[in-house]
């Protein structure tokens, strides 16, 4: 199951809001093909030596690149171009969506409601969503993953699914093979005997990797966990659209409340870097705790691995915690995730860190790996 | 956005968010003068909104030589074949490149701009 699988949930744009939306994201194609290469020659022919005559040296880490190109004209037009594009997206996907705001509410409650449904839904009234979650537009999602007008709103799913798929197929991210797909192709490949009972999903927001586990492992109990109710309750309407079997839940990545040993596997796709590293290094614990002897942890994301990264290519990635509202990207991108994995208690000949590539070769993403010793 | 970066990376504290531009809740400005961020977004916008009038002329255009008239409900209901589909694809990115080049092309070599010169193609 690739990235966009139809679904009951999705709100199909009409003919105008459709083509804002294929225009938009052919215009983030061309900034990203054309324009974001040209950072790099700004950069060595007009930015470092400005900074350099200024300075007395080159520029050595991301920020005073940043602070050398951001005096760059270039730099404040391929800025203001890619930020208004992101807003263009939104905008594009906001029309569809809050259209059909009144039948998602109500396609939600038929779901929620229904005797016969699969999977379950259990929301915390009192749980306590992490500010960068509440007072953040991250991606720049209008109203914050936590928007939540209560009974059945389900606009945050809504806009995370519908954002997020616009984003990843100008980005032609899972267009080939979902996330999900490829932590169980990487798992495959490297546990071929691996056949897990009990899984965890962690990070799920729309719970568009939750469901391919459910459907890739038939016998086994699919969890997912996330903090805010609108994601979770579309996550919830949209795998029983799917006919896919999933228990969710409003828990924490670092304290998720299951008891010790209760998964033979623990994943989490693109969560790290919205997360502090204080939480991924806390999950990474709860990952220890709650897997099985011989169960196996798989935490994927971007790759972003400063420590091997030039301070140029820092800055040029790190565009997106600034200007496309990622707080945690940076932080990601400087933790030291084996360290993380050994203060969690796995050992290191368990552990697996490193890219793996998309079938299509397209993009390759960062793996980490742990097993917890039998 | 001239001011000195304040990207720390983030841990638990989010109070130094605030001061970055990407997190206001507005558009944010990344020239001197906000008025060319403003108009840069006014051609984006205008961009998006010809290209929308340009696709649908096209639908239009095939509803009428193949079904002899159009209503609003006809485009709704209109689903390209794999060639139009493939054809407005394709016209989209020329359109895209036609009207955005300028901002990195050689093209503009010939102005006394010099960024567009230094830039060159970006390819």
């Amino acid at each position: 199951m690739v990235r966009n699988p139809q679904h009951d949930m999705l709100s199909p744009p009409v003919h105008d809001e459709a083509s804002r939306q294929k225009f938009v994201m052919a215009l983030k194609h061309h900034v990203n093909i054309h324009m974001r290469p040209a950072n790099e020659t700004v950069f060595e022919r007009r930015a470092k030596p400005a900074f350099e005559k200024t300075s007395g040296r080159a520029p050595e880490t991301r920020r005073e690149v940043a602070g050398a190109m951001k005096q760059d004209s270039w730099y404040q037009m391929y800025s203001s171009v890619l930020r208004t594009a992101q807003e263009m997206m939104w905008d594009s996907v906001c029309d569809s969506i809050y259209r059909n705001d009144d039948a998602l509410t109500a396609k939600f409650r038929r779901y929620a409601d229904n005797p016969k449904k699969l999977g379950s839904l259990e929301l915390d009234p009192e749980f306590p969503v992490p500010r960068g979650m509440s007072e953040i537009g991250v991606h720049l999602q209008p109203g914050t993953y936590a928007f939540d007008r209560g009974g059945g709103d389900v606009i945050a799913g809504a806009l995370y699914e519908g954002g997020g798929n616009l984003y990843s197929m100008g980005q032609r991210v899972g267009t080939t093979e979902s996330k999900a797909e490829i932590i169980q192709r990487f798992l495959a490949e490297r546990f071929p005997d691996f056949k897990p009972k009990r899984i965890l999903d962690i990070g799920c927001s729309a719970g568009s990797s939750s469901t391919p586990y459910a459907l890739a492992f038939p016998d086994a109990e699919v969890h997912a966990i996330d903090v805010t109710p609108g994601l979770l309750r579309y996550a919830h309407a949209r795998a029983e659209a799917l006919g896919v079997k999933v228990h969710f839940h409003q828990r924490s990545a670092d304290d998720t409340k299951f008891p010790d040993g209760s998964f033979d596997l623990v994943v989490s796709h693109n969560a790290m870097h919205e997360m502090p590293a204080k939480t991924t290094a806390g999950m990474m614990k709860e990952s220890y705790r709650l897997l099985v002897p011989g169960g196996v942890a798989v935490h994927q994301d971007l790759n972003l691995r400063y420590a091997e990264f030039p301070a140029f290519k820092q800055f040029n990635v790190s565009w997106e915690c600034e200007n496309n509202s990622e707080p945690y990207w940076d932080a990601y991108g400087e933790a030291d995730l084996k360290t993380f994995y050994l203060d969690a208690g796995f050992r290191e000949q368990d552990l697996w860190l490193g890219l793996f590539a998309q079938i299509d070769g397209s993009i390759k993403w960062y793996i980490t790996c742990g097993r917890k010793p039998a | 956005m001239l001011d000195e970066p304040k990207n720390q990376a983030a841990g638990d504290n989010l109070d130094y968010v605030r001061d970055l531009p990407g997190f206001e809740r507005g558009h944010p400005h990344y020239f001197k003068d906000p008025m060319i961020d403003h108009l840069l977004e006014i051609v984006m916008l205008l961009g998006g909104e010809l290209w929308t009038v340009k696709d649908r002329q096209a639908v239009t255009e095939h509803l009428l030589a193949t079904e002899g008239k159009v209503t609003p409900e006809m485009i709704e209901q209109f689903r390209p074949s794999a060639d139009m589909k493939e054809k407005l694809a394709r016209d989209r990115q020329t359109f895209v490149k036609h009207v955005y080049s300028c901002l990195y092309s050689d093209r503009a070599k010939a102005t006394k701009t010099d960024y567009f010169g230094i830039v060159g193609k970006g390819e």
